[in-house]
């Protein structure tokens, strides 16, 4: 059985494994080309006026994230497109969703002058909104335009259950959820790096392991490999941060993938931290508003969300945040995993 | 994170566990999830319970080490940034060992004794080591660092002797590991009486390495999980070596534990107790499972610590016989040092060496999966496989 388990892996995994690393070397070789450009054209973030915290953020270079999409784009169109073609719904809702961070990273940007920080949050929810329904909908529709993804889940412990169109709301807000999560996440030095990679490799896993997914396998292989390699320059203290540009795209690709997957029932585990970090963002404002209306005076449950900066509050160091949410990220992917063993 | 999390956890990962029923599948998905099932379950099991019992356990372990101010004296000749983790709490290797060693008796020893090896090789080269740290606490008489490089030496070989005789001694006394290595691309080669040596000096390298790699906030903690998990991978490819890989991810989950508290600025360093004592047992675990030829690239930080030590010193002695100058090739060794004064930040030498352990340890599998076991004793989906996968033992 264990050579049937080493043929399987050889015949399915070389191609994840070479482009996981040829992600990761041609990441590490062009970032250092890529954060000189950044550094030549200025492309810092803006200090925001509402001042969290004095460290996190001044002048940090911005839209990091093109180090990581540019090379999965183009390792993905060159080995893993042909013949697969259901790969062009998570390359294109990545590069939709870099564009739409692209913009609102550009307005926020310290050498472009404008009113907002950024899109408005109405235009940007709405503009989500909409590829993220556009992504769902292709998702669901018949081959020769869709992927004819017929609404089938993975159940743990049950089965495959069929949701009908009610997969293609469903959809569409797990893709919202995801790319709003991940932007909220990505506040301390390679805390979204680290999360990313951890849950780009457990789907790769879940995906060999349910075994007609090998496209997606090297897809998040490749993701995994850019993220290390982009890792390498997120270190603390980060020259570069991902901005939304990366953290919105990546988050689009990871729920796509989950959904392709049928697996995304496992989606919240393997992603906890997102959870946790747009929970506590989430309860803060909720809670803030319901008590300001009903006593007038807003309270506050956590000291300053997302969750991070609560802890930062606290007294956490960034390193001490980020390898903490790693450290439980690693638990809860491997948790993952176990359920994804009894689901397919 | 309160201490119940870590429980609810464990119960979460345990659950699909109990009961499971596969049915005679051929496709060779079946086959692996059986295989998966019958072999890896006990391991991610024991993987989850470390972490759990080791975060809990971390923090009593943490508090005792505060109440006898276990700290440590930092070296002098280090680099001026580290001065102020003078007093740092040391000794927290056995938030890893004592759990590992707890879970593994518990679950991983009877009926499979060879474990006894790695384990006690952990206790003696953790005894060796804190009483090293001992002898380096703030507050102790003795004006070295611990024991003189000399003295440490000689009982770790004596030790790693022992250890590789007893690899090597037939059944009733060893484990009968006739000499034999895995090299990728080839086969199985029995190197027959040169496993002896070669086994101490492993050890005794592996042990060293990792002892000087631990100089950094979390870089022995996450490149010891990142070997020991290459290794569980390693052995669960192999499938000879059921108990290894068990034990390997017990150690796996105890050190990423480990590295909650581990994080950057530390509350706790594992020690030479912890440093020491889990190199000897990667070591071990390397020579057990046959495939230690792939040691120096899995633990390459390791290694290329080590290396940039030794060139130093000895660069240092052979320029200073030759010219009279002494040139230094890096501006202080280890490694990690040379890359601080260099500009990097602690974070930074950590994630990046983590990084290329990582990339080193998929391509140590990856080597693994190259080697084909000598003879093809393909147990193939029998009666027999189906029904241990139904027993629903832990």
């Amino acid at each position: 059985m264990q050579d049937t388990l080493r043929a399987l892996l050889i015949q399915n995994i070389d191609r994840g494994l070479l482009l996981a690393t040829a992600a990761a070397i041609i990441v590490l070789m062009s970032g250092r080309w890529c954060i000189h450009l950044l550094r030549v054209y200025n492309i810092r973030k803006r200090v925001r006026q509402v001042g969290h915290d004095p460290q996190a953020g001044i002048g940090q270079l911005t839209m990091g994230g093109v180090m990581i999409i540019i090379p999965v784009v183009v390792l993905t169109v060159l080995f893993n497109l042909i013949d697969r073609w259901s790969m062009l719904l998570p390359l294109g809702v990545m590069l939709c969703y870099a564009v739409l961070g692209g913009i609102d990273d550009y307005y926020s940007l310290e050498i472009v002058p404008s009113a907002n920080y950024g899109l408005t949050e109405r235009t940007k929810a709405i503009l989500q909104a909409l590829i993220a329904i556009v992504a769902g909908v292709l998702l669901y529709w018949p081959a020769p335009i869709g992927l004819q993804h017929s609404g089938l889940t993975w159940v743990p412990f049950l089965g495959q259950i069929d949701l009908g169109w009610w997969f293609i709301p469903l959809a569409a807000g797990i893709i919202w959820t995801t790319v709003n999560a991940v932007n909220i996440t990505d506040g301390v030095d390679g805390l979204s790096g680290w999360t990313l990679l951890i849950a780009f490799f457990t789907y790769g896993v879940i995906a060999f392991i349910n075994g007609q997914f090998t496209n997606l396998m090297a897809l998040s292989l490749t993701l995994v490999g850019a993220c290390a390699g982009y890792l390498w320059y997120n270190a603390h203290p980060a020259p570069v941060i991902m901005g939304d540009l990366g953290s919105m795209a990546l988050g689009g690709a990871l729920a796509v993938i989950a959904l392709q997957s049928q697996q995304w029932l496992l989606l919240p585990i393997v992603g906890i931290i997102f959870v946790v970090e747009g929970l506590s963002s989430f309860i803060q404002m909720v809670y803030f508003k319901y008590t300001r209306i009903r006593t007038g005076e807003g309270v506050r449950i956590f000291k300053m969300a997302p969750l991070h900066h609560h802890l930062r509050l606290k007294g956490w160091s960034n390193p001490q945040i980020t390898q903490r949410f790693v450290v439980i990220n690693m638990a809860s992917a491997l948790l993952a995993v176990s359920l994804a063993l009894w689901t397919s | 994170m309160t201490t119940r999390g870590p429980w609810l956890l464990t119960v979460g990962v345990c659950m699909p566990q109990v009961g499971i029923t596969i049915e005679k599948g051929t496709t060779v998905q079946e086959t692996l999830r059986m295989l998966l099932v019958r072999d890896m379950s006990r391991a991610l099991l024991l993987a989850a319970g470390a972490f759990a019992v080791t975060l809990v356990f971390g923090r009593y372990w943490l508090m005792v080490l505060k109440h006898y101010r276990i700290g440590k004296r930092v070296r002098q000749e280090g680099p001026i940034t580290h001065y102020i983790k003078t007093g740092t709490l040391t000794m927290g290797g056995m938030m890893i060992i004592a759990p590992v060693i707890l879970l593994t008796v518990a679950f991983n020893l009877v009926d499979r004794w060879s474990m006894l090896l790695p384990l006690v090789t952990m206790v003696l080269f953790g005894v060796l080591g804190a009483l090293d740290d001992y002898l380096s606490l703030t507050g102790s008489a003795s004006d070295r660092h611990g024991f003189t490089e000399r003295t440490k030496l000689v009982f770790q070989i004596a030790l790693a002797l022992v250890i590789s005789l007893i690899l090597y001694l037939p059944s009733p006394y060893g484990l009968a590991n006739s000499g034999l290595v895995r090299i990728p691309f080839v086969g199985s080669y029995d190197i027959g009486i040169w496993f002896f040596p070669i086994a101490a000096f492993i050890i005794v390298a592996t042990s060293n390495a990792v002892n000087l790699t631990d100089g950094l906030d979390g870089l022995a903690g996450w490149n010891l999980a990142v070997a020991f998990a290459a290794y569980g991978v390693i052995t669960f490819l192999s499938g000879d070596f059921t108990n290894l890989m068990t034990l390997s991810f017990t150690l796996v989950g105890a050190c990423v534990a480990f590295l909650w508290y581990n994080a950057h600025p530390a509350q706790v360093f594992m020690g030479d107790l912890g440093s020491m004592a889990l190199g000897a047992v990667l070591a071990v675990i390397a020579l057990q499972s046959q495939q230690w030829l792939l040691l120096p690239l899995i633990g390459i930080v390791f290694v290329g610590e080590t290396v940039s030590s030794a060139v130093q010193k000895y660069y240092f002695k052979y320029s200073r016989w030759r010219t009279g100058t002494p040139v230094r090739l890096f501006r202080m060794a280890p490694l990690h040092h040379h890359l601080e004064l260099g500009g990097w930040s602690e974070t930074q030498v950590t994630q990046r060496f983590v990084l290329i352990s990582m990339v080193a340890a998929l391509l140590g599998v990856s080597l693994a999966l190259t080697f084909q076991p000598h003879a093809p004793h393909t147990t193939q989906t029998t009666p027999h496989a189906v029904e241990s996968v139904a027993d629903p033992q832990p």
